[in-house]
């Protein structure tokens, strides 16, 4: 599967870069289907909108009970993801600062359309 | 923050065997962020703090969490609190002047 993007630097290489270290092959699967459905989302984004700005790496670590925290951290808010390896408990988390309206969500990771959403209602409008 | 010296003290606390306790830098928390997390509706009622002096260091304290916090809601603390704080690294203060 090829991760590669044009333009700026790959903003997914750096937690992509954890997929071959993570022992549990569940979890390790679960990461790189989000890693995947991230990369399809900003790489159609920069199809169609140019003057797109700079997109802050997302990065990944493994936690000692072996699951997988990845987050894209923007200046104003910040989205994570727990991916565990009983996918039920694996989830997405938003929060925000006081200029975002302090915003706390999160839900379950299910499917590919909660990422979708999260990106289109939240993280392209406030990039 | 208690002082202007809570944060070099904290930077610079060593273990035992007098290597660095925080090695790569912190993560400074100001309470008026914690202040706002805690009277958030999501998290309102699992979080606290409390002051808890040592003999070796007067700045000490502790984040309380209540158990029976749902883990979803944990592990979005997790993420807020990392967002609120701001992190200041080792390499930073040795290359102020």
């Amino acid at each position: 599967m090829s991760f590669a993007l044009y333009g700026e630097s790959d903003p997914i290489s750096q937690a992509k870069s954890i997929v071959s270290r993570i022992e549990d092959p569940c979890v390790a699967e679960q990461v790189e289907r989000l890693l995947s459905v991230i990369h399809k989302l900003i790489t159609a984004v920069r199809q169609v909108k140019a003057d797109l700005p700079g997109i802050p790496p997302l990065h990944a670590y493994q936690s000692e009970d072996g699951s997988v925290f990845v987050e894209w951290i923007f200046p104003d808010f910040r989205i994570g993801f727990n991916i565990e390896s009983n996918q039920e408990d694996s989830g997405w988390h938003l929060v925000s600062n006081e200029r975002l309206g302090e915003v706390t969500a999160s839900g379950q990771l299910t499917s590919e359309r909660e990422i979708m959403v999260l990106f289109v209602q939240f993280v392209l409008p406030n990039m | 923050m208690d002082d202007e010296n809570a944060i070099p003290f904290t930077l610079n606390q060593t273990k035992d065997n007098g290597s660095l306790q925080f090695k790569v830098g912190i993560a400074i928390l100001s309470r008026r962020s914690l202040d706002r997390i805690k009277k958030d509706a999501v998290f309102a009622g699992f979080l606290d703090y409390e002051r808890d002096q040592l003999e070796t260091n007067p700045y000490h304290g502790n984040l309380l969490l209540k158990k029976d916090i749902d883990p979803r809601k944990k592990t979005s603390l997790r993420f807020k609190l990392a967002h609120a704080a701001k992190v200041k690294l080792r390499e930073e203060t040795q290359q102020s002047p």
